[in-house]
């Protein structure tokens, strides 16, 4: 009969999808090459320094070992790093000794000699982590004070305390955040004795533009800031150590120093090779003159007499101008990443599909279940949606990357499943079941004849909002580094780079629109003829 | 050999249920009676007093707490229950019928259920859309597209499609306007004599109960209060309250 035969389509459309979906994921897999040869898994956080770092310390490895390196850029944050180092899932990053201190070690005493810093954060690493703190690299980013260089050198300005008797008549113009911390600007005035003053809040990217127009006189900054370079901008020493410090330097799973035992003094190297200056420097080759990532490191490797070869054979044409341009000089990455956004999206909401709706169903048959688990499903779907990707990263089989998305993204599609579901069936009239029953009709024949046609359009609904959400939601993926249009998001905010966040942003939004439209015309068509249009909307 | 046996059974007939907050509620309270072969009884009473659950413990909608039931001279609690519910026909109030099949899957739903080949469903459709006087051009409409007269007897019709020796009815002609009831009411008379069917009917209608029922089973508070035919009732009541209800229900015209 007809309605039989739109249900088997439904189930048909349903396993070509995943049909597409697992193979698209399949191709992925065979992308990487084998795990024969030893590789080793270098990651970043989503800023340019960390990665710049990170690229640095992967050409090195490739230079002068048979390893092969796995970049894993632009994962969000140090919870996300730290638990995927731990677990084995990347092997190397770049931390700070006053990240270590704060957020690792959770050590509420206020930390100001570098060298004690690094040597207890070596020492605990390693002994409660099997973790290893490779020498730094030379300079310690943290947060300071800076001027313009003409305005500090006319009132001969060089150290924070040489601002006291100026205070009168300088114009301040901070962060919010440098406001508000005690390890700013509060802490900063009771160290250094300053008369009570009132600084101007402001955005941060807009103070330095400020700061060059004379506006203001002294704005917080960070060290290395690669702005600095750009606005040529006097940073002032901390004589009274107010600041703790921010040493970088690599993180190594011990496993792999062990059995990789050239890696240790290779990466030894690097040490004390950049000055706050130089990574400012190289900060400002990528955040403003435009230059790729892998080409800058290379140049540095190079002037380090670490790497052979010329490394600005590879570097790249000026980027293009409008908006449209650069997403026309992307559309082949545009496109494979948004074929990787669909992808897990996809997945996940087919998985959530095949799991949600049979629950829902069981419900409706154990009501006293309902309450708990639609109020767990609830729940999921209030955890931050970083905080969720985080957890998945140290469970077994999930680790980095695609499969702890797909999961995370399953367990936020559940909840509008469930419920439409549950919802769904149980709004059927009760003397439809009952003439059903009545008829003698089996169980299985009232869910397929009258229950699940009459639901079909709630429980569509369900599945549309739930792939609304994913599309959404799937713009994180790229923070535990399973790619899609993220991707391009996270290097934007790096490089603060509106354009090119809008790269993804944009196709991201068209994409939630567009399987937003097409799912309201499916549930339309779904829907069984024969009932009042919209009645359940 | 004794004289057969009657169609439908009910021996001391109980059951409880228990309400929201658990106490236990005596539905229909020993109940006792019988309908012969062809004919019809219409239980009857006011909201609340046991006549649909009594109905229902027929085609085991409903499980009695104790008592027996028994239909064709058979325990229906030893039957299949899908078996038993496809040999009696159930028509609901406003027919019940499913929003999102046509006029002729609703109809052919327990054929189709039977394993019926097309053709013969079909057919069987076209005959009884005859048989309840409605066009054959009705057959591929939803019945949201049809009226509430067209309706009933879409749903009447449905409860044939087996061809049952029972049909039990709950409030079946209850929502419709008084003319297309009356009509309604003279045609189901007509399909009774040509199909021989053991009919039971629940209704609060007097006037439905006495022009459709061949006896009537006047309830009140789960137990059977007086049987008998409609003169019977109308007059040798059994005590004041079937008078008063008689009367209060019939009116002037009656009394």
């Amino acid at each position: 009969m007809r309605r039989r035969g739109r249900g088997l389509r439904l189930w048909a459309l349903l396993a070509v999808l995943l049909a597409l979906v697992l193979h698209g994921r399949s191709g992925t897999a065979e992308a990487t090459p084998a795990a024969s040869s030893p590789r080793v898994q270098i990651a970043a956080k989503n800023f340019t320094e960390g990665r710049l770092l990170a690229e640095i310390m992967a050409q090195l490895i490739e230079q002068h070992t048979e390893l092969e390196v796995d970049r894993r850029y632009n994962l969000g944050g140090t919870t996300v790093l730290f638990s995927a180092l731990k677990s084995g899932e990347i092997d190397l990053y770049v931390e700070y000794t006053g990240t270590a201190w704060t957020v690792m070690l959770e050590d509420p005493e206020k930390i100001t000699s570098p060298l004690r810093a690094f040597l207890t954060v070596r020492h605990e690493f390693e002994t409660r982590w099997d973790l290893h703190w490779l020498d730094p690299f030379g300079f310690s980013n943290s947060y300071a004070l800076g001027m313009a260089e003409s305005r500090a050198e006319e009132l001969g300005i060089e150290r924070i305390s040489d601002l006291r008797p100026h205070l009168s008549t300088l114009r301040l113009g901070f962060s919010y955040e440098f406001l508000e911390r005690e390890d700013g600007f509060p802490g900063l005035a009771k160290a250094y004795d300053f008369p009570a003053h009132t600084p101007r809040g402001m955005e941060h990217g807009l103070a330095y533009q400020a700061l060059a127009q004379g506006e203001i006189d002294v704005v917080d900054t960070y060290t290395t800031d690669g702005k600095l370079r750009a606005y040529s901008v006097r940073v002032l020493e901390d004589d009274a150590r107010f600041f703790p410090p921010y040493d970088a330097a690599p993180l190594v799973r011990g496993e792999l120093l062990r059995s990789h035992p050239e890696l240790g003094p290779l990466l030894h190297r690097l040490a004390f090779t950049l000055d706050a200056r130089r990574m400012s420097d190289l900060n400002h080759a990528v955040e403003d003159e435009g230059l790729d990532f892998d080409v800058v490191a290379a140049r540095f490797l190079k002037e380090e007499g670490l790497l052979v070869g010329d490394p600005e054979a590879t570097a790249a044409e000026p980027a293009a101008d409008g908006l449209l341009a650069l997403m026309w000089d992307r559309r082949g990455e545009i496109t494979r990443l948004a074929g990787e956004h669909l992808g897990l999206t996809g997945l996940a909401v087919l998985l959530a599909i095949l799991f949600a709706v049979p629950t829902g169903l069981w419900l409706t048959r154990h009501e006293r279940w309902a309450g708990l688990v639609i109020g767990t499903t609830g729940v999921i779907q209030t955890i931050p949606s970083l905080a969720l990707l985080a957890f998945m990263i140290p469970i077994p089989g999930l680790g980095l990357g695609t499969n702890s998305a797909v999961v995370a993204l399953f367990l936020y599609a559940l909840l509008p499943i469930v419920r439409n579901t549950y919802a769904g069936i149980r709004e059927v009239d009760p003397d439809l079941i009952e003439a059903a029953r009545g008829m003698g009709l089996r169980d299985l024949q009232l869910l397929r004849l009258v229950e699940l046609p009459l639901a079909t359009r709630t429980i569509m609904a369900g599945i549309r909002t739930s792939t609304v959400i994913s599309i959404g939601v799937a713009t994180l993926a790229a923070f535990v580094g399973a790619g899609g249009l993220g991707h391009l998001i996270i290097t934007g905010l790096q490089l603060n780079d509106t354009r090119l966040i809008l790269s993804g942003a944009l196709p991201a939004a068209l994409l939630a629109l567009l399987f937003d439209m097409l799912l309201g015309r499916l549930e339309h068509r779904l829907a069984p003829a024969g009932l009042e249009q919209g009645s359940d909307g | 050999m004794d004289a057969p046996s009657p169609m439908i059974e009910l021996c001391e007939v109980r059951k409880v249920f228990a309400d929201a907050r658990g106490e236990p509620v005596v539905a229909v309270d020993e109940i006792s009676l019988e309908v012969a072969r062809g004919e019809s009884l219409c239980l009857i009473g006011t909201s609340g007093c046991g006549k649909t659950t009594t109905m229902k413990m027929i085609n085991r909608l409903v499980e009695p707490t104790s008592g027996s039931v028994r239909v064709d001279g058979r325990e229906v609690r030893d039957r299949d229950p899908i078996e038993l519910r496809r040999s009696i026909g159930y028509v609901i109030q406003r027919g019940g019928l499913f929003p999102h099949m046509t006029v002729a899957d609703n109809i052919g739903l327990q054929c189709r259920l039977e394993g019926w080949e097309p053709a013969r469903q079909e057919q069987r459709v076209a005959e009884l859309l005859r048989l309840v006087n409605l066009p054959e051009t009705v057959a591929p409409r939803y019945p949201r597209e049809l009226s509430g007269g067209q309706r009933q007897r879409v749903g009447v019709a449905r409860s044939l499609a087996l061809d049952p020796p029972i049909i039990i009815m709950d409030e079946p002609f209850g929502a419709l306007d008084p003319i297309t009831r009356r009509q309604l009411h003279a045609e189901f008379g007509e399909l009774r004599e040509r199909m021989g069917t053991t009919i039971v009917l629940v209704t609060h209608d007097l006037h439905e109960a006495f022009t459709l029922g061949d006896r009537v089973a006047l309830m009140d508070r789960g137990r059977v209060v007086q049987l008998g035919t409609p003169s019977q009732l109308r007059d040798e009541p059994a005590n004041d309250f079937v008078e008063r209800f008689v009367r209060a229900h019939l009116g002037g015209d009656h009394a």
